[in-house]
């Protein structure tokens, strides 16, 4: 991939696998959000492609869901329910079905609340929940998250990290854009892009043990605190309620 | 140097009752001090920013820039006049969105006047936005690095008081540091004045003068960071507040940084 001639992207190799959680990590600029479209499908890459289960995805596609940390981005209706329902109309789903669902992942996301608010009174916190109810209504197979977290406040966070856990256990892949060190534990490994190109693939506990890390020294805290370093055994201590 | 006295605000649109968004807040912070307002989503924090800014028209008490007593003021159905706005940084919880030029430096020198391209460049500059990107299309700048050059916008026109909305969200490390070190010389040098929001009181604490919490519009704490965090022991409602799965460095939290 490139820009105004710039390589954004250069030689990605990737695999993501159903039931799987994959933090992405790296400098702004350094190409995280423009991997996040293409492996949508929604940005065309100048060489390589994408595949998904056997074959070549050839545009976006609602297996895969991509949410955005600007969710203003990718709303489409006025109103909450609407939102979430467009995707599900799309599908041709009858009322009530569409009704159902819409109901149920509000209720998964705790945000049975907002159901009939204007999309515009909502704060952005609310707002990006509605955003990932809207993708997680489609029943996607995989979720790309682009810092979709970064406007929750700690307490939300934390659940809707352990909804994405329950999605993941639930054979979901997740892809996870983050600048922080707290949700990158919750990935089996970490892919550090810098400049484009993958300067780092492998479990968070060996991304912090990296001195060139931005947060060299945080497994060893970790460690210290008695929080396990990363993936599975970090989400089952979670999901244990352990520190949660 | 920016107060706001039994601050209220109601958020009226279509198609919903007004809503209170603020009510009673009174706050002050000072030069060479950075207050910081935690609270959940829905508290209040950016409503907060866009009054203390004169960009949302207030529904009771005053908010005051300068010396106590003798600064410039408004109240409700008041606006800040012109050259009281020129004082003020804003930075937008979504900065990418308040910018129109055609590269960054366009949009930073934008209405700056004969020298404002150096200016500009320097802003830029001190934000650590490569040089290499000062003159590309702003639609091919990352979001991180559009954040970047909105900050450049706060920061060209020397003001004495900068409003940021969540200015930490969406930086790399880098980019976080390189902003604290930003905000230190502004407070230190120019002796301004800081208002940020944050939903994680672990990255602003250690800076912090003053923490404000805001629950649905009213303050449920005000006081320095090492009385939040006792307060945050005994008090469920604060404790919240802090990030479980966050491990802080020995000696993090309190003074020591600042």
């Amino acid at each position: 991939m490139a820009r105004g001639g710039q390589q954004i992207l250069r030689g990605v190799d990737l695999a993501v696998a159903p039931g799987t959680w994959t933090a992405l990590v790296g400098r702004n600029g350094a190409g995280k959000s423009t991997l996040l479209r293409v492996l949508k499908g929604i940005e065309r890459p100048d060489a390589g492609g994408v595949y998904l289960g056997s074959g070549p995805l050839e545009g976006p596609d609602p297996r895969i869901g991509l949410v955005l940390d600007s969710p203003e981005d990718q709303g489409v209706a006025p109103v909450v329910e609407d939102d979430i329902a467009f995707g599900l109309e799309l599908q041709g789903l009858p009322p009530a079905e569409i009704g159902r669902r819409v109901g149920e992942v509000l209720g998964r996301l705790d945000i049975a609340g907002l159901r009939k608010r204007p999309a515009h009174t909502l704060s952005g916190g609310q707002a990006q929940k509605v955003a990932l109810a809207a993708v997680l209504v489609l029943g996607a197979r995989f979720l790309l998250l682009d810092e979709s977290l970064a406007h929750l406040s700690p307490p939300e966070r934390d659940r809707v990290l352990l909804d994405l856990e329950g999605l993941r256990s639930g054979g979901l892949g997740l892809v996870l854009a983050t600048h922080r060190a707290d949700e990158v534990l919750w990935a089996d490994r970490v892919v550090w892009l810098e400049q484009g190109r993958v300067r780092f693939l492998g479990a968070p506990e060996e991304l912090f043990a990296l001195p060139e890390c931005p947060w060299a020294g945080y497994g060893e805290r970790c460690r210290r605190a008695g929080v396990p370093p990363g993936g599975a055994a970090f989400r089952a201590w979670a999901v244990m309620g352990q520190g949660l | 140097m920016i107060r706001a006295r039994d601050l209220s605000v109601v958020r009226r649109g279509p198609g919903r009752p007004p809503v209170r968004a603020l009510r009673g807040v009174c706050v002050g912070v000072g030069p060479g001090e950075v207050l910081a307002v935690l609270g959940p989503t829905g508290s209040g924090k950016t409503t907060l920013i866009e009054a203390l800014a004169g960009l949302c028209p207030i529904s009771g008490g005053r908010v005051e820039i300068g010396p106590e007593g003798q600064g410039v003021s408004w109240g409700p159905g008041g606006v800040p006049p012109a050259g009281v706005r020129q004082g003020i940084g804003t930075l937008f919880q979504m900065p990418e969105r308040q910018l129109f030029g055609a590269t960054a430096l366009e949009d930073v020198s934008w209405g700056l006047g004969p020298g404002g391209r150096e200016r500009a460049q320097g802003a830029l500059a001190r934000v650590g936005l490569g040089r290499e990107l000062w003159d590309v299309p702003l639609a091919l700048l990352s979001r991180g690095e559009r954040r970047r050059v909105a900050l450049a916008v706060a920061l060209v026109r020397e003001p004495r008081v900068l409003l940021l909305d969540e200015p930490l969200a969406g930086l790399d490390p880098d980019g976080q540091g390189l902003l604290w070190e930003e905000l230190r010389v502004f407070l230190v040098r120019e002796r301004g004045a800081v208002v940020l929001t944050s939903h994680w009181p672990e990255e602003v604490l250690p800076r912090a003068h003053r923490v404000l919490c805001l629950d649905r519009g009213e303050v449920r704490f005000d006081g320095t960071p090492g009385e939040f965090l006792q307060a945050a022991r005994h008090r469920p409602g604060l404790a919240r507040l802090l990030p479980r799965g966050w491990v802080p460095e020995a000696g993090d939290q309190t003074t020591d940084a600042r």
